[in-house]
């Protein structure tokens, strides 16, 4: 009986509740707050820049159309010198042996012949060789030239310079005959100057879609005739080396007046 | 010949599988379209982690309110020169923990002051005796034993917190393995290593640790913070229980 006080007094404190219930309901206010939180945020702050697709390649189609050359500069087929094709040296023909000859057991200590060093092609050291034949350019040569390796360029000026940076768009073809078909079908001359730059999408069949203005220029007639363009031309079904079924493009049409 | 504008082209390469006005996927849709595994470790740490915070709030809160109130019971404690005034502030002062060493204490003391008065009520003429205790490490067991108890009940559900922050990153690491599986058989059965079909697999596999390391974290942060905090108080309840001792000893014997 006597025991019992103290422990009474200890059995009474353990008792009290620790009011975790309360809590959970808060810990799961806050859970739902914070995915909701998550949901609603801005896209820039989960780190996702909605920028659109990456653009891998940037071509510049300045000024007046150049000659139609078959979309090569004339520098960009410019000959180069190239060392001159090995011929094969033909060996004298060897009559076949009267008999066939016994088989004979390889030997074991025969050694595999050692490598002869090759000699190197005369004037290949330092200079320009100039022994070879003048060809046609058959290796990547930085001319200077721009639009090479695209065959796109159609003229010079304009100001802006050619970044190919092709990351997998496998078809420069493709590429200059949808800025063909869609040049026809544009009205360049709006009496404005002034840059318009429009975004669409190509799918596989060759249709575009989702035509939308991406940077205006100020004057509803150059949207329009951006638009117009664009929605007028048909264009063949996109290369077969390319594999994805879309291809999003970003075409600025520059007025000059 | 006509005079053409110049034309700038960028050309983009759309991702093939997104959709082109909804450039990314958001949370919900990961969620949703994740396999049934990660969903379901997706739960388990959503339930870990609202646990985990239940008692993190609970216990801060209940830890601001000790201390609080021992400090005012200690105020009070070496103010008063009797226990019973100290006993009557201890219904104020629940929370605690020295509240309750206390009146362990003092429930013994009071024990034996009755056993010890007994005896003595046969001799009424004389002035009522100075209370003596008999034993002073009954008093001192009665302490500890209270001690125990207060230590037990601050200590409840911390573990807890250690468990989610030792688990939590392995069930999220599960999760991503089991996800990850399933994006590289998905390479397998398409027989394309294109990143749309990869990647919102590896997605949804890497949010899977993300929770968990989401759960684990505030759990390690607060298991440290919270066991501190019990050290602490507990050395305050040795102290506090010496003290009382010595009162006892100096008064009582």
């Amino acid at each position: 009986m006597i025991q019992s006080t103290v422990t009474d007094v200890i059995l009474t404190r353990a008792q009290v509740p620790d009011g975790l219930k309360a809590m959970i309901v808060w810990s799961v206010g806050a859970h739902i707050a914070l995915v909701a939180f998550m949901i609603f945020m801005p896209a820039s702050w989960r780190g996702d820049i909605d920028a659109g697709p990456k653009t891998v390649m940037t071509i510049s189609l300045g000024g007046a159309p150049g000659p139609p050359n078959g979309g090569l500069t004339p520098e960009g087929g410019r000959t180069v010198q190239a060392p001159p094709p090995v011929e094969p040296v033909k060996r004298a023909e060897a009559l076949p042996a009267p008999k066939t000859p016994e088989m004979t057991l390889p030997r074991k200590d025969a050694r595999p012949r050692p490598p002869q060093p090759q000699e190197a092609p005369k004037d290949s050291a330092a200079r320009t060789p100039s022994t070879g034949q003048p060809q046609e350019g058959s290796t990547r040569v930085d001319t200077g030239a721009r639009g090479q390796g695209f065959g796109l360029t159609t003229g010079g000026g304009g100001g802006t310079g050619v970044q190919v940076d092709v990351a997998n768009f496998c078809c420069p073809e493709y590429l200059s005959q949808m800025i063909t078909l869609i040049q026809r079908n544009w009205q360049s001359n709006q009496g404005v100057a002034g840059s318009v730059v429009m975004k669409f999408t190509i799918s596989r069949a060759g249709t575009i879609e989702n035509v939308q203005l991406e940077q205006s220029s100020g004057f509803l007639a150059h949207e329009l005739t951006a638009q117009r363009a664009l929605l007028l031309t048909r264009l063949p079904e996109l290369p077969l080396q390319f594999p994805n079924p879309s291809l999003t493009v970003h075409m600025r049409f520059e007025y000059q007046r | 010949m006509h005079t053409l504008g110049s034309l700038v082209l960028a050309l983009q390469v759309q991702d093939g599988a997104a959709p082109l006005a909804a450039g990314s996927r958001d949370l919900i849709a990961i969620i949703t379209q994740a396999t049934v595994i990660n969903q379901a470790v997706l739960a388990i740490l959503a339930l870990l982690s609202i646990m985990s915070w239940a008692i993190i709030l609970a216990k801060s809160l209940s830890y601001r309110k000790v201390a609080d109130q021992s400090a005012k019971f200690l105020d009070v404690f070496r103010k008063s020169s009797k226990f019973s005034e100290v006993q009557a502030v201890c219904a104020s002062l629940p929370a605690s923990p020295l509240v309750g060493v206390f009146q362990a204490g003092y429930a013994e003391l009071n024990a034996q002051f009755r056993h010890t008065a007994q005896p003595q009520s046969a001799n009424p003429s004389g002035p009522p005796p100075r209370p003596t205790l008999k034993s002073l490490a009954a008093v001192d067991r009665a302490l500890l034993r209270a001690a125990t108890v207060e230590i037990n009940k601050l200590e409840k559900r911390v573990p807890f917190l250690a468990t989610v922050a030792s688990v939590a990153p392995f069930i999220g690491l599960f999760g991503t393995v089991v996800g990850i599986t399933i994006a590289f058989q998905r390479i397998g059965t398409t027989g394309s290593t294109n990143l749309a079909v990869v990647g919102p697999g590896i997605s949804e596999a890497l949010i899977a640790t993300a929770a968990g390391l989401f759960a684990a974290i505030p759990a390690v942060l607060a298991y440290n913070h919270f066991s501190t905090r019990v050290k602490l108080f507990a050395a305050e309840m040795d102290d506090f229980s010496l003290e009382f001792l010595n009162i006892a000893e100096r008064n009582f014997t």
